[in-house]
């Protein structure tokens, strides 16, 4: 091990000696992560609001329930569109298409329930794993608590009411219970892209979303070293020293993974402290799990282009291009959720999907660790398969 | 320069012909590319306390020999022994027994002259202690000693040729390659290289010289082989190919070994 320690050190010495160029790659990373999060304020920008479709199957379509997904419609933050249509239609979109991250049913009687203050049921149907269908169904409890609390509070004018012996118009009541409700401040809130009641920011996007884009595009620092070794002959002569090819790798990864997980750590503090980034004790593990995962993805993708592509000429457009592609599709530029879902499905080839779905659970929809632990395995499992091809192709010697 | 090294630089050149045994012994050495035969039947020994001298054209087939001495290249066949070991079966052993000053600056620019020498130190497994004993020998002995923090790349080409040959002695090795070592530097520079070699010879060294310089040649090895189209054509002492062309009453008489060798591997361009 001291021989890949031999390596690792080296490398980093020579990356001591450029910290210009080095500061560049975390500072222009930093720069497009303040100059775009205060371009794209989510809360004030409909570029960065939330649109939701709500495929609704509406059984009922009284009074009562146009007041409610008036409702729905009016939630600050999200743009919720009520898409009125039936059954069929809307499994088609939820649960064959996926194109929709849930479905709501409106019940026959739900209307004149509604008014009057009486229990009633509605069903939302999501997949699973939606992040969309997540953010549907907080809506749903948030508006439901919040008509749960009106009604009390009419109950309880009423109870009133008739104690005192005075005259009580439920309507009038419920009015002005409506009315507090809409003065005071909400119990819980719903802010912009999220529907859990802790606030949005928009770095929780941008941060991991600029990091994972960047770190592709940082793994030239020790691609080129490699380009480099096999143009000038040190690999030849590191060759014909007793230095194995395994060791060579190892210590030029392990290198490649230390600046890495640097970068992407270096990124996210900056977005925590500078920009109040959702990071936490809650998340911290698993967003300290998923910076380990997408530095060591990103540190094989790397070899594997080192072993495919010999030149500077050809790796460094190669590097550019998976880092572009992979950030567009894969929600570095725009939240992946947003995207159709043909193009979720596609990105998945990028570490960038991976990543950034993680990295949103985690910091927007405020999931557990469990939740991303899938994430965390495909970016291993996406290393590993690199890593195989990359030892399958890299050329140390012809012996 | 060192006390070692620099004792040895003004002694006599050993005689070599049969006075010690063959450190390297390759016989019948093949290299092929698909059907491209770069290195053709290729027979030779180096002994200890030798400069051998390899010489040819552009293309020769110097290089690959090279490689398949350092354990860089498989041969297609044939068969290379170093100090008894195969070079190929025990290549791992034979790594540490020999030592490659490669015809590129096969150094890190951005590194600093120390840290390049420690790095390859490194790689052996040198003892800390032992490896910058063994620096400091060497960068005294180059003449880099006192600018050993500085960064290679703000070196002139001689000052990196000279690390280029230090850190291919690294490890005190019994055999030595040199592939062209002392191309495009000054004339100080190549002096001080000449000396290291024959420093080198003097420990008893068997070395493996390559050169485009045929006064080189002529200064520094015991014995020459020249190589052509990846065939070794001649081989000996000086005084033996000079005498054997003399022989040959159909070409003109060699005055030198810069005649001969192109007499030998014609006039046409090899590049």
């Amino acid at each position: 091990m001291y021989k890949v320690w031999a390596v690792v050190k080296r490398e980093l010495l020579e990356l001591a000696k450029r910290p210009i160029a080095f500061a560049w790659t975390l500072a222009l990373p930093l720069i497009m992560i303040v100059f775009l999060g205060n371009i794209l304020n989510f809360s004030g920008s409909s570029s960065g609001k939330l649109e939701i479709k709500l495929p609704t199957v509406v059984q009922d379509d009284g009074p009562g329930t146009q007041q409610f997904l008036a409702q729905l419609e009016g939630v600050n933050g999200v743009s919720l569109t009520i898409e009125k249509t039936n059954l069929d239609d809307a499994k088609d979109h939820v649960q064959t298409k996926s194109d929709r991250g849930a479905y709501l049913v409106i019940p026959p009687g739900f209307s004149q329930a509604y008014l009057n203050h009486q229990s009633t049921t509605l069903q939302v149907v999501s997949t699973g794993d939606s992040s969309s269908g997540q953010v549907v169904r907080q809506i749903l409890e948030s508006v439901a608590d919040r008509y749960n609390t009106t009604a009390m509070l009419t109950t309880a004018a009423q109870q009133q009411a008739q104690q005192s012996g005075q005259s009580f118009d439920q309507a009038t009541a419920a009015q002005r219970a409506q009315q507090i409700m809409n003065t005071a401040q909400p119990l819980l809130k719903i802010d912009a892209q999220s529907a859990t009641g802790a606030t949005f920011n928009q770095f929780d996007q941008i941060a991991p979303g600029y990091a994972t884009m960047f770190v592709i595009f940082g793994l030239q620092t020790v691609v080129l070293t490699i380009i480099a070794d096999r143009t000038k002959g040190t690999m030849r002569r590191l060759a014909v020293m007793p230095l194995p090819r395994w060791a060579y790798m190892t210590g030029k990864m392990t290198a490649q993974f230390i600046i890495s997980f640097f970068q992407v750590s270096i990124m996210l503090a900056v977005a925590k402290f500078f920009f109040k980034a959702n990071i936490n004790a809650d998340n911290f593990l698993g967003i300290f799990l998923m910076v380990v995962t997408l530095s060591f993805a990103a540190t094989a993708l790397g070899m594997l282009l080192v072993s495919v592509f010999k030149s500077d000429k050809a790796v460094q457009p190669a590097i550019t291009l998976v880092a572009l592609i992979g950030s567009m599709v894969g929600g570095a530029f725009f939240p992946l959720w947003l995207m159709p879902s043909w193009i979720q499905n596609v990105s998945k080839v990028f570490i960038n999907s991976w990543a950034m779905s993680g990295f949103n659970d985690l910091m927007i929809f405020k999931q557990s660790l469990a939740h991303v632990l899938p994430n965390i395995l495909a970016l291993m499992a996406y290393g590993l398969i690199c890593l195989a091809l990359a030892t399958r192709f890299f050329r140390y010697s012809d012996a | 320069m060192s006390d070692t090294l620099s004792q040895t630089v003004q002694q006599p050149r050993i005689a070599t012909t049969g006075v010690s045994e063959a450190l390297v012994q390759a016989h019948g050495l093949i290299k092929k590319y698909g059907s491209k035969i770069v290195v053709n039947e290729v027979n030779l020994e180096v002994r200890a306390g030798e400069i051998f001298g390899l010489l040819g054209p552009n293309g020769a087939g110097k290089s690959t020999t090279i490689g398949m001495l350092s354990t860089y290249l498989q041969p297609t066949g044939g068969k290379v022994t170093i100090n008894g070991l195969d070079v190929h079966k025990d290549a791992a052993k034979v790594k540490k027994i020999i030592g490659v000053v490669p015809q590129e600056l096969a150094i890190y620019e951005e590194n600093t002259c120390l840290e390049n020498m420690n790095f390859f130190g490194e790689i052996y497994g040198m003892p800390a202690d032992r490896r910058k004993a063994r620096i400091e020998e060497l960068l005294k002995a180059v003449g880099l000693w006192d600018r050993r923090k500085e960064q290679v790349k703000k070196y002139s080409g001689g000052m990196k040729r000279r690390l280029n040959v230090a850190a291919g002695l690294i490890n005190d090795p019994l055999f030595i390659m040199m592939d062209e070592p002392t191309v495009g530097i000054d004339p100080q520079s190549r002096q001080n290289i000449f000396d290291m070699i024959m420093g080198l010879r003097s420990q008893g060294k068997a070395v493996l010289y390559t050169t485009q310089y045929m006064e080189e040649a002529e200064q520094l090895c015991d014995r020459i082989a020249i190589m052509d189209n990846g065939k070794l054509i001649v081989q000996g002492t000086l005084e033996e190919l000079l005498a054997r062309a003399e022989q040959k009453i159909e070409v003109e008489k060699p005055r030198g070994l810069s005649q001969l060798f192109l007499q030998l591997t014609g006039r046409e361009f090899r590049d």
